[in-house]
């Protein structure tokens, strides 16, 4: 608890304040710190709670590189056309990936998630429809009448018909 | 933990190893090492081809528990696994892609030919587009029968390619010597496969109506 709170602000009161910053740790989290730094015998001095966590951190990032690493080394490398080519579940890719979208997709896709978004914000006001006042009806009547109309203003245009 | 006494190199014999096992000193080769690493991690490719599937797919579930022997994690992708559990009846419009996803494996790769079906062809075996084993086109390790094999047996293959790759050889075996190994694509003609198998991998049964020409010529 302490540490997280202190990591975003390290310096101020993490070393000028030892003494209320080790009384406010978790005791569980104490014994453990005193365990592992014995020969230290000053877990309770706040910055080795920082080098727990840079330990951790780096045994982290070890942990994610070294199959990478070993890998490169050990891995019998043979590569052929066939394993080069594209997964594609077995069969063989047709055409050229980098195909490109029509930019009608595009506004499409922009007008589904504006209609999404606008999900997000009815299911709550629709669950506590009953507990609010009149303003916020309107306010969300509003809100979806400017919506409706840019469907219809989008439906006008001839953005929804796929050509 | 015993190291087994399988190297050609390192001539200890049995008691000299058991004191200096004694004393903290563990013998071993580098095979040894690697073999039990690759064996404890072998991973399945997520593939299924028909009922046999339901077994293979069993065989994960908690019931069974395949992550006991380290092989829960299916790739779905074929960069990823080492395993192809061929499971079920392979036709000839889909040897073709078996085939192809068996070579996009890296190597080392192994193969577990799972039910009848993918071992014969099985009841399908007089079927006008049934493959009649999927060993004509790639190189099986363990061959599982059953009609389907249930989830049990399919861990007791793993164990049986564990055991397997346990006595390979790296400085021998073709999966880690230098050159390519891939294995050709038969392609679907509409009525059959072309070649109709790889010969390089399987060779048809000696018929035994016809005897060899040098036993006439002796005889």
């Amino acid at each position: 608890m302490r540490a997280r709170q202190g990591a975003a602000d390290p310096s101020p009161d993490g070393v000028a304040e030892p003494r209320s910053t080790s009384s406010k740790m978790q005791p569980e989290l104490l014994s453990t710190m005193n365990s592992v730094l014995p020969q230290v015998g000053a877990a309770n001095e706040p910055h080795y709670a920082y080098l727990l966590l840079a330990v951790m951190g780096l045994l982290a990032v070890g942990f994610a590189c070294a199959p990478l690493v070993l890998s490169a080394i050990l891995a019998p490398k043979k590569p052929g056309e066939i394993k080069e080519s594209a997964f594609e579940c077995g069969l063989e890719s047709k055409g050229d990936p980098w195909v490109q979208f029509k930019v009608q997709y595009y506004l499409y896709a922009l007008a589904f998630v504006i209609f999404d978004i606008e999900v997000v914000f009815i299911y709550p006001w629709a669950v506590a429809f009953t507990g609010l006042s009149f303003g916020a009806f309107l306010a969300m009547g509003v809100f979806i009448l400017l919506l409706a109309e840019s469907l219809i203003y989008l439906w006008i245009k001839g953005v929804l018909t796929w050509k | 933990m015993t190291t087994p006494n399988t190297s050609p190199g390192i001539d200890l014999d049995d008691t000299t190893r058991a004191e200096l096992e004694r004393a903290g000193v563990i013998v071993s080769k580098v095979d040894y090492l690697y073999n039990w690493a690759r064996g404890g991690s072998v991973w399945p490719l997520t593939f299924g081809l028909a009922c046999c599937a339901i077994e293979m797919i069993a065989s994960a579930t908690s019931r069974f528990d395949i992550s006991r022997f380290g092989s829960e994690v299916f790739r779905p992708t074929p960069r990823q696994a080492d395993l192809m559990i061929v499971s079920g009846t392979v036709t000839k419009k889909m040897a073709p892609q078996v085939v192809r996803i068996f070579n996009q494996m890296p190597e080392p790769k192994w193969v577990i030919a799972m039910g009848a079906c993918a071992i014969s062809g099985g009841p399908f075996k007089q079927g006008y587009n049934v493959l009649k084993g999927i060993d004509r086109y790639i190189p099986v390790d363990v061959y599982l029968p059953g009609c389907p094999p249930r989830p049990e047996a399919v861990l007791q293959s793993l164990n049986y390619l564990q055991e397997k790759i346990r006595t390979q050889d790296i400085k021998s075996d073709p999966a880690f010597t230098k050159g390519r190994r891939q294995y050709p694509v038969p392609e679907f003609t509409g009525t059959d496969l072309e070649p109709p198998y790889n010969p390089e991998v399987w060779q048809p049964p000696a018929n035994p109506n016809v005897k060899p020409l040098e036993e006439e010529a002796t005889a």
